[in-house]
């Protein structure tokens, strides 16, 4: 069985966020870039899967939707350890266009499942994995917590209000990751970066596809204003700032 | 690496080169692979490292040793064991990497205890171990499933080693070494399973042994209470009729200095890196604090003084980081033309290493040392906040406070620096003496590059810095001939200035560099005036100081006129302050050291 992973190549979550051109389009000077971490939980699930003795996964392929510049992120993953990456050639622009151009490249491939994060932690969509599982005409499953493979059966669980829910599910499908997936990122070894440089990295053209949004403006949160030290003694000026001043009593 | 980032062959010889006359190698040169490498040490040292500090503070062999087999996972233990026995064989300047890379865990205590188990605790064994201990004990090493220690320091012998008075001899069968004697401050001492150690055969031929945890007469003393690194093991060693394998001679009999000088050199280069990413990290916790704490209304980082501090942090580090990865270049480029499966390859080497030794001492000091200013003026920038262990920088300060003292002292460091100058002269290995002979026809005519040229001015001054220094260093050594040695004030002093004159020439190259290929850099610019400038002023004053010595405080007119020719070219004109605030701000605005 060969397990799909999409790769979004986000910011660093430290990154500090400037903007340009009117507050309309993010500036990425000096921006370090990172694999998406809901979709490095999903890849470190992966490989391990495929390292599992008891399950059929052979082979992990990381897919992004990218220009060149997304590379050092595809590489790293495969360093971690996928097996080889596809690179769909272009900007991704919004969930829709990304759904769309990576249903283009799968719809001709064979595999059990396709594992998406849940969201991506730039502009947080939470989109690309039920979109996609609309073009390929795939069931999907939201929120997995969990996927456990044995031979040919696959089973996902997902964490609900007060419990676990498991579900036995036919491939293909598509699972829509959640934290919980796997423990914590792996960090690749030496010789996975060695060997990362060996591995195909295919770059595919991408399919022309409308943009159904437009960016019109960004707007950073107020900073914090300063904080008020009041004397632990006077109780009467800390009841008067909070109902007077901040108005929550 | 870019074949074509240096012709040096052997070192000191930036100081007969004209400024960027040859490109160096610098980190804006870093391959992919090594950005990576890069890139995953500094997700292992914030993830396992630094979240567990505290822990590692109370000296848990356990944590470090399992720290130690998760980074031997990864591979970060075998960086320079060959592919044969498990390892991956790669440059230099890889080790060097994932070396300032660990400092982002902020943790002396497990860089010490990693830097002992890729460094001195295995390297003897992969440089001179015959096949058999390579076999047994590299694979062990690279897992971390046995540790590694190296005992050659003894109560009465540090930094003159070589002295040591543990013996060794051979049983009436053969079959063992009796080895008696004492070793002191051995790291790693306490959980170590495997031990380079040195004593001396027959009382005289100075031989490196291998030596087993359990070997029977070998005991390890008590822990050390040491005032930093307190996370790490040091102990001392007692071998009462120790009985070690013949087997177990690491190298040949009487060549224990090869193998013990040989380790030192590569040391001395990752200790430098090592305080390379420990002074970026001192700079990133400075700037967090002194942004965000608040005097008199506003945020203490946009006073002028603390700009000044934070300039002078982010310079010195500038510079340092430019003269390391400059060495590992041209150390690399020459081991790349060795044969790496001649039987002598190992020994190839450590000569083309010592041939850097000059470069290698200087990244020992000035790396310690820029730590130490590093974390001494990060404590002032803190405050009261600064003098108590609630924040990183306290630690750091005691951490960082040995660094001046292992690896070679700095004091003998300087000693190499000016010895090593004074051999390669006297045995013509650089034709410093054809340099001297110019120094008159320098004098008399005008300055070399045309003021058109990017840093025309720093060029200019660093070539004139190297002729004064050549000037000194030459009245030195008609004055006192070998015997500058005794006269250990000066050779500090010429060390000094030779130091400054390598930083100086590395970052103006590497800025040209960097400027040359992504554009204007004013920052950067701001970086090679203000060391330059800085320099100038330090090298006038040494001069000064040093020809004083020579002529006992009769400073003859033909010499005050010589260093009044000295100062007009090495007079500053460049706002040094109005330069470092421009320095500080733009480092804020980054809110880390940027480059």
């Amino acid at each position: 069985m060969r397990i799909f992973v999409c790769l979004g190549n986000v910011p660093d979550t430290t990154t500090k966020a400037k903007f340009t051109e009117n507050n309309s389009v993010f500036d990425t000077t000096g921006v370090q870039w990172i694999i998406n971490p809901w979709d490095e939980l999903a890849l470190t699930r992966a490989i391990e899967l495929k390292e599992d003795a008891n399950s059929s996964v052979e082979k992990v392929t990381v897919i992004t939707v990218g220009t060149k510049s997304a590379e050092p992120t595809i590489r790293k993953a495969l360093a971690i350890g996928a097996d080889d990456a596809i690179r769909i050639d272009a900007e991704p622009n919004d969930a829709y266009a990304v759904a769309a151009q990576l249903a283009d490249v799968l719809k001709d491939e064979d595999f059990g499942f396709v594992m998406c994060g849940i969201e991506s932690c730039d502009y947080n969509g939470s989109a690309v994995g039920g979109m996609l599982s609309e073009f390929l005409d795939l069931p999907s499953v939201s929120a997995v917590a969990g996927v456990e493979v044995e031979g040919e059966k696959v089973s996902v669980s997902r964490t609900i209000d007060g419990g676990k829910e498991i579900i036995n599910i036919d491939t293909p499908f598509i699972a829509i990751v959640h934290k919980g997936i796997s423990i914590e990122p792996r960090i690749p070894a030496m010789r996975g970066i060695m060997m990362a440089r060996k591995k195909p990295l295919n770059v595919v053209e991408a399919s022309e596809t409308e943009l159904l949004t437009d960016h019109k403006s960004f707007e950073l949160p107020q900073p914090k204003p300063p904080c008020k030290m009041i004397d632990p003694e006077n109780v009467k000026e800390l009841f008067d700032l909070l109902q007077n001043e901040a108005k929550i009593m | 690496m870019n074949e074509s980032v240096t012709s040096n062959k052997t070192g000191g010889l930036f100081l007969l080169n004209v400024v960027g006359e040859e490109p160096i190698f610098t980190r804006e040169q870093f391959s992919e692979e090594h950005q990576e490498i890069e890139q995953m040490v500094a997700e292992f040292s914030t993830e396992k490292i630094a979240t567990i500090i505290d822990d590692i503070e109370k000296q848990d062999k356990e944590l470090s040793c399992r720290l130690l087999r998760e980074m031997g996972e990864l591979g970060l233990l075998s960086i320079a064991i060959p592919e044969k026995y498990d390892g991956l064989n790669m440059d230099k300047t890889t080790s060097i990497i994932v070396a300032e890379s660990m400092a982002h865990g902020h943790s002396g205590s497990f860089t010490t205890t990693w830097s002992v188990q890729t460094g001195i605790g295995m390297l003897p064994i992969v440089w001179f171990g015959n096949d058999k201990q390579k076999e047994k004990y590299l694979p062990k090493l690279a897992s971390a499933e046995w540790i590694g220690a190296y005992a050659l320091t003894e109560p009465e012998s540090g930094s003159d080693a070589i002295s040591a008075k543990t013996t060794a001899i051979l049983s009436k069968d053969g079959k063992y070494y009796i080895l008696n004697g004492e070793k002191q401050f051995i790291t790693n001492g306490g959980w170590a399973d495997v031990y380079t150690l040195f004593a001396q055969v027959d009382g005289s031929k100075f031989t490196a042994f291998i030596i087993d945890r359990d070997t029977p007469g070998f005991e390890i003393g008590p822990e050390e209470h040491k005032l930093g690194v307190k996370g790490s093991s040091t102990v001392s060693l007692k071998l009462n009729d120790a009985k070690v394998p013949a087997e177990n001679v690491l190298g040949e009999i009487g060549g224990g200095a090869t193998i013990a000088f040989n380790a030192l050199n590569i040391g001395r280069l990752k200790l430098g890196a090592s305080v390379l990413g420990g002074s970026k990290e001192v700079i990133n916790v400075t700037i967090q604090y002194a942004l965000e704490r608040r005097q008199f209304g506003q945020s203490i980082a946009y006073f002028d003084a603390i700009k000044k501090k934070i300039a002078d942090m982010t310079v010195r580090t500038y510079a340092l980081d430019s003269i390391i990865y400059r060495t590992m270049g041209m150390i690399d480029q020459v081991i790349a033309r060795l044969d790496h499966d001649a039987p002598d390859f190992y020994l190839k080497m450590g000569e083309a290493m010592e041939h850097f030794a000059i470069e290698s001492s200087m990244v020992k000091v000035f790396g310690s040392e820029t730590l130490g200013f590093c974390t001494d003026t990060g404590i002032q920038i803190h405050g009261g906040y600064g003098y108590i262990e609630d924040y990183p920088i306290a630690r750091i300060y005691r951490d960082t406070r040995i660094d001046r003292i292992w690896e070679g002292t700095n004091e003998i460091n300087r000693q190499i620096i000016t010895g090593y100058f004074m051999k390669k002269t006297l045995l013509d290995e650089i034709p410093l003496r054809e340099r001297i002979k110019n120094i008159d026809s320098f004098l008399s005519s005008e300055n070399s590059i045309s003021s058109s040229q990017l840093f025309s001015k720093q060029h200019n001054m660093i070539e004139a810095g190297k002729y004064l220094t050549l000037f000194v260093f030459d009245e030195a050594l008609k004055e006192f001939g070998q015997d500058l040695k005794h006269n250990q004030q000066l050779g500090e002093l010429l060390a000094d200035m030779f130091l400054d004159l390598y930083l100086s020439d590395s970052t103006v190259t590497r800025v040209k560099q960097v400027i040359q290929s992504n554009g204007q850099h004013s920052i950067l610019s701001a970086i090679a005036q203000v060391f330059t400038a800085e320099m100038a002023l330090r090298l006038l004053n040494q001069s000064l100081t040093g020809l004083n010595d020579i002529y006992h405080g009769n400073l003859p007119e033909s010499i005050i006129n010589i260093l009044r020719n000295f100062q007009v070219r090495l007079l500053p004109r460049s706002d040094v302050a109005a330069l470092k605030r421009q320095i500080a701000e733009y480092v804020y605005l980054q809110h880390k050291y940027p480059f």
